[in-house]
């Protein structure tokens, strides 16, 4: 699969684009970049992109009819009595409310159909089977249009920010289209806000010599984390993930490590990728990424790591099912029975559930999905519910928790707790996942680091030397950014010859130790098939 | 003043980093063109060790090219030289880039091009890949800094060892074609073997650099019983056609050059032996020197030490 990694991106479609976007005067720069973004996708998914397009349809006219009836709204609130401004009020939010329900229909229907039809199918079959009925439907097979789980989540947010009156509705329809089909969105997101991003992109300012360069550096970045380290360790994941039966308990846990690795590795790296293209043009796109692997809770794992799908979940899930009658009565009855700690904490956990189901189908059709949702869910509960008896177990025996070796064993439990929920993630079946499990403590054994057989998955010595060394930089680069040191800025200060010294210097460290050529299966683009 | 202040740093960008490959590619080129010093192809290259100007016939293609025709023997019985330039599973776009090669150091009278490389598909990446790595070798060569040795610091890549083959890769093993291989070898058919569009135009696109350096081309297909089809040679037939060259189906000579391919194969019908080799190169010698009004060298002593003198060595390497 084409990636964002790829020479058709970086050397073809990438410099075209920019040349374009610059020499095109600015009433024509932006149905440039828009046809451009079309044209991406057309290469991407061909004719998959109707659907694209029926969601852009779907949500710019429910944003309208939205609009139209604030507007109308406002308008008899202004001419009511105050007596009667809250039955206007509620009864333009259930109006309202039905208009977001077609449209999450619609869109969430279009997902569902093309994504899940065959997992439901799947499984009904295997329920009917069960119970002895006999009846078995053909399980159907669809195409999936490229990122459609990014920009459904993408779309239904701005219907929901104008039902919310956080924005007011696109009239311009080429303007709500550009930003849901921005091309270096696409594939791997970040899921970016109508609010924060339409009407930059539809200003098209020109590119600038100090956004380019910087870019530019971070594209390279991007670049580097996916051909030194995530295209590196491929053939040992897929080997040890495909055969680990016969590999003892120390390689399913290494299979586990470096999954983690390469999909940190690629799939930040890919988002550095993403917002350096948007950097070069002049755009702010939203991080997607804060140093997670230096989380000390799975809680903050997941403030830090794919961020914007969190922040979604938060905003367009979480919040409002907490806000719901029905919980909001469950936290006053557990409050009073359960304490101000443990009670909320029940109702947020209900609420929590939601979102962590959701989350895990939103990854991918498929048992595993469901069971690393509810993992983590399980992890975040457990860890909300022990940090009492935590602190105070720590206060009791005098551990400072602030004391670095008790943040550094934090960070390492879960990393490692990560890690083994990767290993349900990347695993071919749930059953499979289960397996390896089972396999990485039964046969719990180091004696495949001495005896060889980690230098025969298709990486010798050098190969993991070269990882590791790819990974301290990427380390301090992350340690310097949680210390707040921004990299690319002081580079930007230095003298001209510095920064091409630079620049330089990671074209030839990727062309040098890069996993490309003969001999190496670059990974496809993990999130894309989401 | 405000435009060059926008474009040096471009072009310094630039210049420094292609200053940087142009080391690191130093750094990782085999030293010289032999197995030892780590060059994947040494004897497809040993062509850059041959004085200048002194090869009159050259082989592109694939390995079928280098299993079917030994230059020494070329020589040896005819006296022209030739060099074999075949690699495994060698691309249009690889044979395009060792025809640049080749008409660095040479310029021979005829270009004779392996017909079984035509058909290998690639795509266009593949393509800007070999093109970069003409330009930067550390595109092809990266994988060596796992095995930089003291030298490869010290030292810049020379390729001067002369190669006895000539790039022939020798067997004198038999290992017989399956009967239902041949069997089907060459059935009668009206249908062509489909060529991708890229293939063409890289098909084209070496006829005419030939063309423009006044070198005759040859499209030739050597015996294969597992690779060849009536449907390869009507599709190269045709191409030849277009291309106005000539081409020439060793496949179907089956008088000229009688292969048994119960003897005459390495490996099950793929690759001819020597035994093959010898049946194609008695035909084709006396056919290439009239046809092309070829040079004898034997006489000639410039010839002496990378031709007649190593004879003897060619015949105990390949025996």
């Amino acid at each position: 699969m084409i990636s964002y990694c790829s020479i058709e991106y970086l050397l073809i479609f990438l410099p075209v684009v920019f040349l374009g976007y610059q020499i095109l005067p600015k009433s024509v720069r932006r149905y440039f970049l828009l046809a451009a973004s079309y044209g991406f996708f057309w290469y991407l998914s061909g004719p998959l992109l109707a659907w694209h397009v029926a969601v852009c349809v779907c949500v710019w006219l429910t944003g309208l009819r939205l609009q139209h009836l604030l507007n109308e709204r406002n308008k008899a609130v202004k001419a009511a009595e105050r007596g009667q401004r809250k039955a206007i009020k509620e009864a333009c939010a259930g109006r309202m409310r039905r208009w977001v329900i077609l449209a999450g229909v619609v869109c969430f229907g279009i997902l569902l159909s093309l994504k899940y039809t065959p997992f439901f199918v799947e499984n009904l079959n295997g329920l009917f089977r069960h119970l002895g009925i006999h009846i078995q439907m053909k399980v159907p097979s669809f195409a999936v249009p490229i990122g459609i789980s990014f920009y459904t989540l993408q779309a239904m947010s701005y219907v929901y920010d104008v039902q919310k009156e956080k924005i007011p509705a696109d009239g311009n329809f080429f303007r709500l289209t550009m930003w849901l089909s921005f091309f270096p969105l696409l594939m791997e997101g970040p899921i970016a806000r109508y609010g924060s991003l339409a009407e930059k992109i539809w200003e098209v300012p020109r590119i600038q010599g100090e956004n380019f360069q910087k870019g530019l550096w971070r594209i390279l970045y991007g670049v580097m984390k996916k051909m030194l380290v995530a295209d590196r360790v491929n053939t040992a994941v897929e080997l040890l993930y495909t055969d680990f039966a016969n590999y003892d308990g120390g390689m399913v846990f290494l299979a586990a490590v470096l999954f983690t690795l390469q999909e940190y590795m690629e799939f930040s790296g890919t988002i550095d990728i993403v917002i350096g293209t948007g950097e070069c043009l002049g755009f702010v796109l939203p991080e997607n990424f804060n140093q997670p692997f230096f989380a000390k809770t799975i809680s903050e794992f997941w403030t830090r790591w794919h961020i914007s799908l969190g922040a979604w979940l938060r905003d367009y899930l979480f919040y409002p099912l907490s806000m719901s009658q029905p919980l909001k009565n469950l936290t006053k009855k557990c409050r009073a029975r359960l304490g101000n700690h443990y009670g909320p904490l029940v109702t947020s956990s209900v609420a929590l559930f939601a979102v962590w189901l959701f989350n895990g189908l939103w990854h991918g059709a498929g048992w595993s999905y469901i069971f690393f949702g509810m993992y983590h869910f399980s992890l975040i509960v457990t860890g909300s519910f022990l940090a009492p008896p935590v602190i105070a177990f720590c206060e009791k025996h005098k551990i400072d928790r602030k004391w670095f070796f008790y943040r550094l064993f934090q960070m390492l439990r879960t990393a490692l707790l990560v890690s083994i929920g990767e290993m349900f993630f990347r695993a071919l079946s749930l059953k499979h996942g289960l397996s390896m499990f089972a396999r990485m403590i039964r046969h719990a054994s180091l004696s495949s680091f001495t005896d060889g057989t980690a230098l025969k998955l298709g990486m010798d010595l050098p190969d993991y030397l070269i990882v590791a060394a790819a990974v301290l930089f990427v380390f301090v680069i992350s340690l310097l950014k949680e210390r707040g040191c921004n990299v690319r800025e002081r580079l930007y200060a230095k003298p001209v010859l510095v920064r091409a010294l630079v620049t330089g210097l990671l074209v030839t460290l990727i062309l040098l130790f890069g996993a490309y050529g003969k001999g190496y299966v670059p990974v496809d683009p993990i999130y894309a098939n989401f | 003043m405000k435009y060059l202040k926008k474009i040096i740093p471009v072009f310094l960008t630039l210049a420094v980093t292609a200053g940087m490959l142009y080391l690191v590619s130093i750094l990782t080129s085999p030293k010289s063109n032999t197995q030892e010093a780590g060059h994947d192809a040494w004897a497809a290259y040993g062509f850059e060790a041959e004085p200048a100007d002194s090869i009159d016939v050259f082989l592109l293609g694939d390995s079928e090219s280098r299993s079917s025709i030994s230059p020494m023997e070329l020589f040896h019985n005819e006296g022209f030289t030739s060099y074999c330039c075949g690699i495994n599973l060698n691309t249009l776009c690889e044979v395009s880039d060792m025809l640049h090669l080749v008409l660095k150091y040479h310029h021979p009278k005829l270009m004779i091009l392996e017909c079984n490389a035509i058909f290998t598909e690639f795509t266009w990446k593949d393509a800007f890949e070999t093109a970069a790595a003409h330009y930067f070798p550390v595109v092809h060569w990266h994988n060596r800094w796992k095995t930089l040795t003291k030298e490869d610091f010290t030292s810049i890549p020379h390729y001067d060892k002369v190669e006895v083959r000539k790039g022939y890769y020798h067997s004198s093993f038999a290992d017989p074609a399956p009967p239902y291989m041949v069997d089907r070898y060459m059935a009668a058919s009206d249908e062509r073997e489909p060529l991708d569009g890229i293939n063409r135009w890289y098909l084209k696109h070496i006829v005419s650099i030939c063309r423009k350096q006044g070198i005759e081309v040859l499209m030739m297909s050597m015996p294969s019983a597992r690779n060849w089809t009536t449907l390869k040679h009507n599709t190269c037939s045709d191409q030849a056609q277009a291309l106005g060259i000539p081409f020439i189906d060793l496949n179907v000579m089956r008088e000229e050059i009688p292969i048994d391919w119960n003897l005459d194969t390495r490996d099950r019908g793929d690759h001819l032996n020597n035994d093959g080799m010898r049946k194609v190169c008695s035909w084709l010698g006396p056919w290439l020197k009239e046809t092309y009004q070829l040079e004898d060298h034997r006489q000639d002593s410039s010839y002496d030490k990378n031709w007649t003198a190593l004879y003897d060595e060619y015949i105990e390497r390949i025996s």
